[in-house]
């Protein structure tokens, strides 16, 4: 493929002139066959790595994404470019939705799919009759166990990606160490790899952390700020409660500012309303967990402040990738207090089930004789309703070979054996996660160049900071002047806004 | 509004029923005994109108309103009235009574629809006129993003001109009879290419009300929308979006069923084995069944005698409490029968 040839279609489908670094390489390598792994930092254009692709090769991509926020955004973000032959396949959708979408698979370009729905034979059988020219794993570190997600689903991809005959496989990711790169790439097994890693630090994105004596200061220091730089701006919360107080007390403080909350306990609709509002930039500040922001693709965020430290390097990296995506100056601020040692570590413990719990379910299975569904009603109801344990359980009796193709099998290990191997991989896993959260405070208590050591455990060298570096080296909050956004839209009665929504003071014919 | 909701049902049912059988009511849960209660005590109107109303808010309503001396609370679960009660229930009244337009019965289903297809036919509409065919759908359902595919191509031929006008008076005649914050509650839902429609959350803390008036406010203005649609003529836009084709009959879909054996001459007891369920459930079918359908069939499972007794009763006592109900008829007259003649008297 030459190169004149691979940015004509660029241009042609997606409007860009110009590859960023590292997207060329790998379409190319993709083009040619090659199965490929690469690490690019957030928001630089991995999707044009297998969108473009799928424009150009005959058949259908299938694109493996782990949540589904991320992949109907990216439909109808490709919907509302003017590409329309994509899917995405989830559990959200109606059987009949699904038999359709199943039915016309053939006349798709891009097939996003959750690692669940790859799990049923009908869809495999289904996929085996279509020509996949390319296989994708977004999101790729869910692959590896000490990936900052990992997802149990990932680990069958490999066996699914044979299933299909081994097409050309693209795995995707913005954050993985060395060790975690390894692991991804041990798991895929792939013969004859190919593996791009691009630096993941962005010398836009000034990095400060601000040390706090009590909630209060904290408050107040957040307050000013908000009053002070009138740019697009992400907060982010450890505690679904503590984005809606925030939100209230900004509001009060700062009537003129449009400032909301957003996390995963509002319904859709209104979580969809809050993306759009923040998008068209009738928002200005939204308060949110980390519930908010996958998928977000808003280029004028110049302000991303961490209100609670963050629990992993990863996590924190990913987020404040949301700034700066134009390229333009950009701050991350991290408010550090005594407490935040504490918090996370109580959060980490709970993504866990603990002995008990496990003890509970497998007395259900040993001793009860539950079905499947049994079991996971009950799983699901003793968590509130939160799914994480279960899935966490059904993956660990799968591996452990007590559970096979949704039936229960337990003459193949006894229950404390179970229990026993079970106790000791969350043991590991809150070792491995505390250490993580360790690395992360670290971080905060830092004496020499932020940037240097945040990107220390996944890269060599450092790009340049392009304007200020970190409040170690170079910062002063006196010397960032971004410009402001205007406001819009004054209050009116209803009968005004109905007339101003609906005729938007123009008459165009149709 | 969600207040005045609670204590016209606690006053209606005046501790015959629990709490949660308004729950029920308003979410159109157990569909069976709910549909029976809500006719029973006619407030069929506002069935189903909360669907996502969460059983925690719901609860501390009511414990609001029995600390604040409103209602009475007894162990249970039943509630009534007290003095200070009924008389800010009739204050609300004042406020509310003529605004309120809920018709759960028939819009319970349709009327969600319709919203949706409003919403989506808004936004679609003025980003055609604008000229922009790209933009993110409002409402994700497929079903509803197809419904509103097919209304926008029936009216292709026109001007986006005129239908934006079309549907600013229709909405506006609507509107106008509600007070200034009811109709900006509305449209503020809205969504166009000038401004994306406010979350409930927003909406609340703009007026200042809680996230439960937003929710059935809104709900009471649609019901209102489709009940002009359906009751005349003058919405002929707005009525393109109601989805005729369906009318909702209060009816659980597995009574449904129940009712398709029946008029194959199936007895009860056929019908539980072949559908594999307990008698009592098929009979909760019949009685379902019994409420909406005319010139039902009793004969089979009550006899002449039996009816003019249970009836009789049901004449002479005020209480729609069962056991209050058996208690005065023959020992062999069952809960059942009793049910049905009340399902065919009401
Ligand atoms: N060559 C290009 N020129 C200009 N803009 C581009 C180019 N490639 C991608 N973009 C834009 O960059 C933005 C980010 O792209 P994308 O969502 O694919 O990033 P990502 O690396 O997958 O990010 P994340 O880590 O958040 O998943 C998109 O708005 C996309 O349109
Ligand atoms: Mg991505
Ligand atoms: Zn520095």
């Amino acid at each position: 493929m030459s190169e004149i040839n691979l940015e004509a279609y660029l241009k042609q489908y997606f409007g860009f002139s110009r590859f960023r670094q590292g997207q060329k390489e790998i379409i190319e390598s993709v083009l040619s066959k090659q199965h490929v792994f690469a690490v690019l930092p957030t928001g630089t254009g991995k999707s044009i790595c297998y969108q473009l692709p799928a424009m150009m090769l005959p058949g259908a991509v299938v694109v493996i994404s782990p949540l589904l926020s991320l992949m109907t955004d990216q439909v109808k973000q490709l919907k509302s470019q003017g590409i329309k032959r994509v899917v995405a396949l989830n559990s959200m959708l109606t059987p009949r939705e699904r038999d359709s979408h199943l039915a016309n698979l053939h006349h798709y370009k891009l097939i996003y799919m959750s690692p669940e729905m790859l799990q049923s034979k009908r869809m495999i059988r289904r996929l085996q009759q279509l020509t996949i020219s390319l296989f994708v794993i977004d999101e790729a570190h869910c692959i590896s166990q000490w990936g900052h997600e990992f997802r149990p689903d990932y680990l069958r991809l490999k066996q699914i990606h044979q299933l299909l005959d081994s097409p050309p496989l693209l795995a995707l990711t913005a954050t993985a160490t060395p060790e975690v790169q390894d692991d991804i790439i041990e798991a895929l097994a792939l013969e004859k790899l190919r593996k791009f890693v691009y630096p993941m630090d962005k010398p836009n994105i000034a990095l400060v952390v601000e040390q706090v004596d009590t909630i209060r200061e904290k408050e107040e220091r957040l307050i000013r700020l908000m009053e002070q730089y009138h740019i697009p701006t992400l907060i982010y919360f450890s505690s679904r409660k503590e984005t809606s107080r925030m939100a209230a007390l900004l509001q009060e403080q700062i009537p003129n500012r449009r400032i909301a909350f957003y996390h995963g306990g509002l319904d859709h609709q209104d979580r969809l309303l809050i993306q759009q509002q923040f998008m068209q930039n009738q928002l200005e500040v939204v308060c949110c967990t980390n519930a908010f922001g996958m998928g977000i693709n808003k280029k004028d965020i110049q302000f991303v402040i961490h209100y609670h430290a963050p629990s992993q390097i990863e996590a924190f990296i990913q987020e404040i990738g949301r700034s700066g995506r134009n390229g333009q100056e950009s701050v991350s601020l991290v408010f550090f207090h005594e407490s935040d040692r504490i918090i996370p570590q109580r959060l980490l413990e709970s993504e866990l089930p603990t002995g008990e719990w496990v003890q509970f379910a497998l007395n259900c299975l040993y001793q009860e004789d539950y079905s499947y569904e049994q079991l996971k009603e009950i799983c699901l109801l003793t968590a509130d309703g939160n799914e994480v344990y279960w899935r966490f359980l059904q993956f660990q009796l799968e591996r452990l070979g007590v559970l096979q193709e949704n039936t229960f099998y337990v003459q193949q290990m006894p229950q404390n054996k179970v229990q026993q191997q079970i106790e000791q991989l969350i043991a590991k896993r809150l070792q491995y996660k505390t250490a993580k959260l360790e690395e992360m405070l670290e971080w905060l208590y830092t004496n020499s160049c932020r940037r240097q050591q945040l990107f220390k455990p996944f890269q060599e060298t450092l790009q340049p900071s392009a304007y200020m570096c970190c409040d170690h080296c170079d910062f002063s909050w006196t010397d960032w002047q971004p410009s402001p956004h205007e406001q819009t839209a004054q209050e009116q009665d209803w009968l005004q806004t109905l007339m101003r929504i609906l005729y938007q003071g123009d008459t165009n014919e149709k | 509004m969600f207040t005045y909701i609670v204590l016209d049902c606690i006053q209606k049912i005046s501790g015959e029923r629990t709490v949660y059988n308004i729950y029920h009511l308003l979410t159109a849960k157990k569909a069976t005994q709910t549909i029976q209660d809500s006719n029973l005590f006619e407030l069929t109107g506002y069935y189903g109108i909360d669907k996502s109303l969460r059983r925690e808010d719901y609860d501390l309503v009511i414990q609001s309103l029995a600390e604040q001396g409103y209602i009475q609370l007894h162990q249970d679960q039943t509630a009534i009235l007290l003095q200070k009660g009924e008389s800010y229930l009739q204050k609300l009244e004042g406020e509310f009574q003529a605004i309120i337009c809920f018709d759960g019965t028939r819009f319970h289903q349709s009327g969600q629809q319709f919203a949706n297809h409003l919403l989506l036919f808004v936004q679609t509409l003025t980003y055609m006129h604008q000229k922009q065919t790209h933009f993110i759908p409002i409402i994700e359902d497929a079903a509803t993003q197809q419904y509103v595919k097919q209304v926008w191509y029936h009216y292709r031929q026109q001007a986006s001109t005129i239908l934006l006008k079309t549907l600013y008076r229709e909405l506006y005649q609507l509107l106008n009879k509600y007070p200034a914050d009811m109709a900006g509650l509305f449209v503020d839902h809205l969504t166009t290419r000038e401004r994306v429609g406010l979350s409930t959350y927003q909406i609340a803390e703009k007026y200042k009300l809680s996230l439960l008036d937003v929710s059935v406010s809104y709900t009471n203005i649609i019901h209102d929308i489709c009940r002009h649609i359906l009751d005349t003529d003058n919405m002929s836009l707005l009525s393109s979006l109601y989805p005729h084709r369906q009318p909702s009959v209060m009816i659980s879909e597995s009574a449904k069923q129940t009712q398709r054996l029946l008029s194959k001459n199936l007895s009860m007891a056929e019908i539980a084995a072949m559908r594999k369920l307990k008698i009592n459930t098929v009979m909760d079918h019949i009685i379902e069944i019994a409420y909406i359908t005319n010139n039902f069939h009793w004969q089979p499972y009550v006899s002449d005698i039996q009816y003019q007794q249970i009836k009789q009763v049901l004449q002479q006592l005020t209480s729609r409490k069962l056991k209050n109900i058996k208690e005065r008829l023959p020992e062999e007259i069952s809960y059942f029968q009793i049910q049905l003649v009340m399902a065919l008297e009401k």
